[in-house]
Order: structure tokens, then C-alpha cells, then sequence
């Protein structure tokens, strides 16, 4: 999340547009305000309930500890390897398929982390596809325990490698291209060009990538108590709802919080660092042919990795899905799917009035303060979903004392939307800000200069600039709401399930077979956003 | 900016209004409830028919709807709270989140040990905790009781999930209450140390881990083996097949059991129509229901319990009040911390 706002040094500013821009800062400033109250309540409630009991051993902290950070770098740094070699492999040669896996590589993302951990321990287990088959030829040790720590990583690392290969793919494609050619006028092979120019150019966009992989990581829940792994996150759902233990919950959640912030500062003082101006577009690197052995090769490892994280996790499901019992599933099916499409779309427009009001203003107001506000609507992102959800609960409380004698906005569907929001914001807020941050200046400033209204600004102006940026924002956090399970469980209202509870809950039955149905669904559905993420990507 | 505002208005009005319980009419039911599974749907849909009146449901874990009902406070809307183990419910009314009811039908149908001695909670359904083991590798005349787990010649032997389940928990509150205190901390470092490997995956993996060779004794619920073996996936019955299952200390204070149990929410709107659905889910031709679809122990002995629990063999329930679970709930946590068990 790298930004800098350079103080404001444009043309005059005549008295009556900054009071006009003023509605706008205060508009701005009350949603983010309406974004934080929740996160707000949480830390007043627990500084209320002060003296509750704290009885995280010492023999629990150290476990925790090792294991999330253990757990945080193992997926780092093979998601980076995995990512980064298969972006670098198919947008700058041309081998079979290349052009195919482009957009295939991106297809795991439609798994949640979740259903991965059950489908990947389910083919491997002894009652698993692979043992039958195997048993079916004679070989009869096809099976193994991936529960624990490698297989999490490994099953982590299969559902995340797409962050920071969609993100370097950009960077490859989009940006540096400029320097590559001088770089090229001034004689440097092509490998070395690769080598010494375009890796080092490509680091803050492949950290940026990371980042997000490693805030996937911490924010999941599922995964890790199947595997069996405690960590910081299943740690303070353990002594929080199951302990009534908000003292260790607290302390954990804040050691979880430090993590994050230094991940995150990390990650912003390295691209400071690495730092590369925006150039002029021009000609991409040309993709160079290869041939025999090498195309081989390439094709293998883009087909390899394809074939493991996506084909073999839904033919397994498949396979589940013609053995089961799905009729209850299939009943409710239009119902789930409903559910999940009106989740996704209401929450992301949501999302996407907090964003736009506050970078538009940010934009337009260009002061630390806009840049705060636009900023500090992104820090739900590093919470989990289950920690949220109770300080939404606490401010729809709140609401409802205060306005009306009852239940309205408890329980009711636009307080989870709203939870939404709250989360996600800052996965929207990445893609927006970027954009917004390229056109920063000439046509804005230009705009403001001939008086345009604050209003015709964001219109004519703002909106139309940044409509990639925005239908990014939208793609990703309608992908992000279509897998999210703990948010949603816990706020949903009255005789509400999505795709994705219904799989959680099958699952959690250890009925893996009737679950496949709905997981099935959350991810072939999911896939339309993923597609359309690779268009937006394409034509970036 | 109007339009903003316009839009914002009309999606509130559009979230807010369909979904707020319409209290004035309509006859209902409002249940938080832990088990999500297709059989209790069905009965609420039964339930529905024969009375008129509409049952309303939110799913999710028994801990996160116990925090829930206490953030909603005086506006809670659940009737009902249905969770699937004792524990919970003695947490729930720890936290005053239930209300009495005196029901003669609940009285009458339900052993004393199945219920809260103020009324605050019933049993719907009994499962036990049991050892299901490889019959060719496990001479059982040195397995009888929970106890004999902890013995050293089982050592590497052992599967089990992890200490974060409720029902493990359970269980070590179960031998607290029935040993004592440092048996219990002895018992679970035993066991601990007699660990084929980590605790991990959920109790159906389990018993795949015998058929799988990778232990031999494990400690499942009663109602996952009775799913396994009518699972829709042939390799799982066969894992279920492969394994026999022992009821501990039949010769002493019986095998351990938990329930899955209701209470009546403190706040409750409609108190009636939720003692009407505790009724109705304990009358025989229900339980049988629950019985048959699910392989739980039915808590209304009128009813039998199914063909397949049947041939498990009848056993002797350990009749330590339910109640005590959950006062020792935290303590059993507490050691397992104490001793590693993951
Ligand atoms: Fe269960």
C-alpha cells in the first residue's frame, strides 16, 4: 500500500471552491468514519471489560508465534516463486499454450482457501481417488496424510500463487517496458536485460502481490483447523468464542495486528525503495519463441501447475458430485446462488461508495487529511472476517438503540453488507488508488481550473478516468465476497445461506460428498469474475 | 451527490425492510442453531405444517451464536438456541442468556442427567463418545475404559482430533469430574504421548486413518461411523467396515455421552411457540426421525434408536449430570494447553 501525496502546488484556489469542497471532505470523512465506528466499539468494549482473565500459556504463544510466521513464509515465499516464474515464463515467450495459460493460471482463484483444504486432503486420503485407482492397478500406497504443516502451505500456496501472478503480469506488461528499451539501445542481451533491468523493476509489484497473498493467509480460519495447525488467527477464535477469554483474544489479535502492520511497512518502505517512475507507454518487450526442449519444458510447468491447482481439485469435486446425494442441494440451488449474487454485487457497490467518495475527495481536496481519510478506509482489510463481524453487531446495536426500540439493522441483510464493506474496502481501495494516483494532475487539475463543480469533476472526470480502476475493484472484491465464509456466517439474517455457507456447513458435518454441489458452485460461478478479471488484466 | 444520496437511501430501504421479523401476524419461530443438517430442516418444515407456525433459522457454531445473542442484548430475536453439546448450553446460561421453562412433556420424556437442574436447557438427542479400533491389531481385553488409553502399550497407536473440538473437551471434563483433577492431567499427557500422530482432521478422518494403517484405536462419536457406513462414498464404507467399535467402562460408570440439547432464549418473543418445537421435537414418531437420519441415541426412550445403532450393541450411558460438562469446560481446556495436546 505505497503512496505518497506530493502538497498540493497546483493553481490558485479561489475561496468558494474550497467551501464547496468542504460538503464533499465532511461527506467523505462521515463514511470514513462509518467505516471505523465498528472497529472503534470493538476497542472501547474491550477496554470496558478490562478485567477479564488472560490465561494464554506460555506454552501456547511460542506454538502460535512459530507457526503463523512459519506458516506466512512458507506461502511468501512459494507463491512467490510460483507466481513470479509463470508470469515472467508466459508474457515474454511464446511456447505452446502460452496464450492459453494466461488466462488458465488465474483460474484458482475462484477456490476458497477452505474448500481447497478439504478437496486437496480428500484426494490423498486413503479413501481418496488416487488410493482407488491405484489399488485398481495393483499399487497399493497411493495415499498420504497431507494434513499439517507442509500440506497447508502447499494447499495455501495453490489457491494464492495468483496474486502475484496477476499482479506481475501487469507489471510486465503495462510498465517498464520504456526503460527495457533504452536499456536495450544500450546493447544489453536479452537475458540479461531480464536479468538485470526488468526483475529489479518488477519487485514492487511482485511485493505488492505478496502482500496480498500473506493478508489471504492470515485472514483464513478454515484451512488451518482442518490441517490442525494453531496459529495467531485460529488462537483467537479458540480463546475468544470458545473461552469467553477476550483478554488472550485481545492479545493475540494485537500481536496478529503487529504482524500485519509490519508486513505491511515492510512491504511500503520496499517499494519506496525500489521506486519506479511511471513511464510513457511504449512498445512491450516483444515475447521471444522457444523452441524444442525449452517449449517443452514451459509447457510442462505452466500444464503442471495448472493441472494440480485447478483440473484435478474440480474433477475430485466432480467425482464427489456423482456419487452424492445432492438432492436437498439441488433444491435449494437457485436459492443459494441468489443469495451469493445479491452478497456480491450489494456488498461491492457498497464497497465501491466508500472508495470512490473518498479517493475522489482525496483527489480533490489534496491535503494529508484526504489522503488519511482515503487511506484509513483500507485498515478492515487486515482483520479477520469473525473479528469484524461482532464490531458490526456492536455498532447495529448501537443503531437500533438509538434510532428505533428494536431489531432492524441487527441481523437484517444490509448490516452484513455493510460488514462487507468494512472489510473489503481495502482490496477495492488498492486498484483505485492506483489509478487515481496516474491521472493525479493534468485533467483533474485542468478541470478544476476552468471551475468545473465538484460535481461535474467527479463525473466528467473522475469516474470516466479511473472506470479500470474501478471495474478491477469491483471484479476482486465480488471474487473476495463470493468466498468469504466467516463474516457471512455470522452475520447472515434469518433462513439466509449462500453457495459458500452451504459448503462450509457440509463440510463441517463431514458430509465432504454433499458439499461438493455447492463448492462446485462457488467456484464455477466464481469463475465469471476471474475471466473478467483477466480482460480488465489484458487490456490494462 | 443527490444521486448518491438517492441511491444510498433506496438500498437501504431495500436491505432493511424484507428481512425485519414482522412480529404483528404471523405465527414463528425464531432458532439460532448449531446443527445444520438436512433431516432438521425437515422436521421444521414438519413442524410448520401441523401447527402454522413458521420456524425461522440462523446457522452457525454454538460460540459464535452465544457471542451473538449477548451483542444483540434485549433486542435478540432467537427463541430458541439448539447447540450439539452440553457445554454450550451451560455456557449460554452462564452467560444468562436462557430463560426457564416448565414443561411436563420435556419433565416426563427426559432422564434428570439430559437436562439443566433449573429448567433452562433439555437434551433432544444422546450421541457417545467412543473407541472404534482395528480388530486384528487391538486385543481388547487390555482396552475396557477411556483410562486404559493412556496405558504406554499403546503407544504411537492412538488418533484423535484436536483439543479445540468441543467434544474432546468434553470428554477430559468427563474424567475430571469422574477421577479428579491430576488423573486427568495424568490421563491426557498418557495420551498425548500414545499419539499415532498430531491431532488433525475431524473424527470420519479418523477412523480412515485405522483402515489407512496409521493407528489403531481412535476416539469418534457414535452417529460418524453410522454416516460412514451409509456414506454415498463406497471407498468410506468400506473405511467404516474395516473398524469395530468398543463402549468404555462398561463395567464401571458407563460411556461417556454428550448431547445435542435447547434452551430458551432470555429475551425470547415468541417463549411458547418455542417450548411448542422442544415438545414436538421430543415426541416419539420425531425422535425416531432423528434417530433414523442420523444415528443419534434418541432422548425419548419410547423411541428406538436405528437399525444400525442396534447393532452396535445396547450400552450403559455414564449418568454424571450433563450440567457438570460445562462447569468443567474451561478447566479441560486449560490442561490440554497445559500438556500439548494440540
Ligand atoms: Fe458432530
Amino acid at each position: 500500500m505505497a503512496g505518497t501525496d506530493a502538497p498540493y502546488s497546483g493553481l490558485g484556489k479561489p475561496g468558494f471552491l474550497r467551501v464547496r469542497r468542504g460538503g464533499w471532505l465532511i461527506l467523505a470523512t462521515l463514511i470514513a468514519a462509518l467505516v471505523l465506528v465498528p472497529l472503534l466499539l470493538l476497542f472501547t468494549s474491550i477496554a470496558a471489560d478490562g478485567g477479564s482473565f488472560d490465561q494464554l500459556s506460555n506454552t501456547q504463544l511460542p506454538r502460535y508465534a512459530i507457526n503463523t510466521l512459519t506458516l506466512v513464509a512458507g506461502v511468501g515465499l512459494s507463491t512467490l516463486f510460483l507466481g513470479t516464474s509463470l508470469a515472467l515464463l508466459t508474457s515474454l515467450y511464446r511456447f505452446p499454450g502460452a496464450k492459453f495459460f494466461r488466462l488458465a493460471l488465474l483460474l484458482p482463484l475462484a477456490f476458497p482457501a477452505y474448500i481447497a483444504a478439504y478437496v486437496y486432503a480428500g484426494i490423498f486420503e486413503y479413501s481418496g481417488p488416487l488410493h482407488l485407482i491405484g489399488r485398481h492397478f495393483g499399487k497399493n500406497d497411493l495415499y498420504a496424510n497431507i494434513l499439517g504443516m507442509p500440506g497447508l502451505i502447499a494447499v495455501l500456496s495453490l489457491v494464492l500463487y495468483p496474486y502475484v501472478f496477476a499482479t506481475t503480469r501487469v507489471a510486465i506488461e503495462s510498465r517498464y517496458t520504456s526503460y527495457l528499451e533504452s536499456a536495450r539501445s544500450l546493447g544489453l542481451e536479452r537475458n540479461a536485460l531480464i536479468r538485470k533491468v526488468l526483475l529489479p523493476l518488477l519487485r514492487p509489484a511482485i511485493a505488492g502481490g505478496v502482500f496480498l497473498v500473506m493478508m489471504e493467509v492470515l485472514n483464513d480460519y478454515g484451512a488451518m483447523k482442518y490441517f490442525g495447525i494453531p496459529t495467531f488467527t485460529t488462537g483467537i477464535f479458540t480463546a475468544w468464542f470458545s473461552m469467553g477469554d477476550l483478554g488472550s483474544a485481545v492479545r493475540l489479535a494485537m500481536y496478529l495486528f503487529i504482524i500485519v502492520v509490519m508486513l505491511g511497512l515492510l512491504e511500503s518502505w520496499y517499494n519506496r525503495r525500489n521506486k519506479v517512475s511511471e513511464s510513457h507507454r511504449s512498445r512491450p518487450l516483444e515475447k521471444r519463441q522457444l523452441q524444442g526442449v525449452k517449449a517443452f519444458l514451459a509447457t510442462s510447468y505452466a500444464c503442471g501447475i495448472f493441472f494440480i491447482a485447478f483440473i484435478a481439485p474440480v474433477a475430485y469435486l466432480f467425482y464427489l458430485l456423482s456419487i452424492a446425494d445432492s438432492s436437498h442441494a439441488i433444491a435449494e440451488w437457485p436459492k443459494l446462488a441468489g443469495s451469493s449474487l445479491l452478497c456480491a454485487l450489494g456488498g461491492a457497490a457498497l464497497v465501491l461508495l466508500v472508495v470512490v467518495v473518498t479517493q475522489f475527495v482525496r483527489q480533490l481536496v489534496k491535503s494529508k487529511y484526504g489522503f488519511w481519510v482515503g487511506k484509513s478506509i483500507a485498515v478492515g482489510y487486515t482483520i479477520p472476517g469473525a473479528i469484524i463481524a461482532i464490531g458490526v453487531m456492536l455498532f447495529s446495536r448501537l443503531v437500533d438503540n438509538t434510532f428505533n426500540q428494536g431489531m432492524i439493522v441487527a441481523g437484517s441483510f444490509l448490516a452484513l453488507l455493510f460488514a462487507y464493506a468494512v472489510r473489503f474496502a481495502g482490496v477495492a481501495y488498492q486498484p483505485l488508488h492506483a489509478e487515481s494516483e496516474k491521472q493525479s494532475g493534468r485533467l483533474f487539475e485542468a478541470g478544476q481550473s476552468v471551475g468545473l463543480s465538484a460535481k461535474n469533476l467527479l463525473v466528467k472526470i473522475f469516474l470516466p478516468l479511473s472506470r479500470k480502476g474501478i471495474l478491477l475493484a469491483t471484479t476482486l472484491v465480488v471474487i473476495d465476497i463470493f468466498k468469504e465464509l466467516p463474516l457471512t456466517l455470522i452475520l447472515r439474517p434469518f433462513n439466509f445461506n449462500t453457495l459458500a455457507t452451504k459448503a462450509f456447513e457440509y463440510a463441517d458435518d463431514e458430509m465432504i460428498t454433499r458439499a461438493a454441489l455447492p463448492a462446485l458452485s462457488v467456484v464455477i460461478v466464481g469463475l465469471i469474475p476471474v475471466l473478467l478479471l483477466h480482460r480488465i488484466l489484458r487490456s490494462r | 451527490m443527490r444521486y448518491l444520496f438517492i441511491a444510498f437511501t433506496l438500498l437501504l430501504a431495500a436491505c432493511t425492510s424484507p428481512t425485519a421479523p414482522e412480529q404483528t401476524t404471523v405465527q414463528e419461530v425464531n432458532v439460532y442453531s448449531h446443527r445444520h443438517y438436512d433431516i432438521d430442516q425437515a422436521l421444521f418444515e414438519q413442524f410448520t405444517k401441523e401447527t402454522g407456525i413458521t420456524v425461522n433459522v440462523v446457522n452457525a457454531s454454538a460460540d459464535e451464536l452465544l457471542v451473538r445473542m449477548q451483542t444483540e442484548g434485549e433486542n435478540c430475536p432467537a427463541d430458541l438456541l439448539i447447540t450439539s453439546d452440553a457445554g454450550r448450553l451451560v455456557r449460554a446460561a452462564d452467560m444468562n442468556l436462557l430463560q426457564a421453562s416448565n414443561s411436563e412433556i420435556v419433565n416426563q420424556t427426559v432422564a434428570s442427567y439430559l437436562r439443566s437442574v433449573d429448567n433452562l436447557w433439555t437434551a433432544l438427542t444422546v450421541r457417545a463418545r467412543v473407541l472404534a479400533y482395528a480388530p486384528e491389531r487391538v486385543d481388547t481385553s487390555l482396552l475396557r475404559t477411556y483410562e486404559d488409553l493412556a496405558s504406554p502399550i499403546w503407544k504411537g497407536k492412538v488418533l484423535t482430533r484436536s483439543s479445540t473440538n468441543i467434544y474432546n473437551q468434553s470428554l477430559l471434563a468427563s474424567i475430571i469430574a469422574n477421577d479428579g483433577d491430576s488423573m486427568a492431567i495424568a490421563w491426557a499427557a498418557g495420551v498425548k504421548a500414545n499419539f499415532a500422530r498430531d491431532p488433525q482432521g475431524n473424527d470420519r478422518d479418523q477412523v480412515k486413518a485405522i483402515a489407512a494403517g496409521e493407528g489403531d484405536i481412535a476416539i469418534v462419536n457414535t452417529y460418524y461411523v453410522g454416516k460412514m457406513l451409509t456414506s454415498d462414498n463406497p471407498a468410506e464404507r468400506e473405511a467404516a467396515e474395516a473398524v469395530k467399535l468398543l463402549f468404555p467402562n462398561q463395567h464401571d460408570r458407563g460411556t461417556h455421552i454428550n448431547i445435542s440439547g435447547a434452551g430458551i432464549a432470555k429475551y425470547a418473543p415468541n417463549k411458547d411457540n418455542a417450548l411448542k418445537l422442544i415438545e414436538f421435537l421430543l415426541r416419539k414418531d420425531v425422535q425416531q426421525q432423528f434417530a433414523d437420519a442420523n444415528y443419534e441415541f434418541p432422548v425419548n426412550k419410547e423411541a428406538a434408536a436405528s437399525d444400525l445403532l442396534k447393532n452396535m450393541g445396547s450400552f450403559t450411558e455414564d449418568r454424571l449430570p450433563l450440567e457438570n460438562l460445562g462447569e468443567l469446560n474451561a478447566r479441560s481446556v486449560e490442561i490440554y494447553n497445559e500438556v500439548g495436546w494440540n
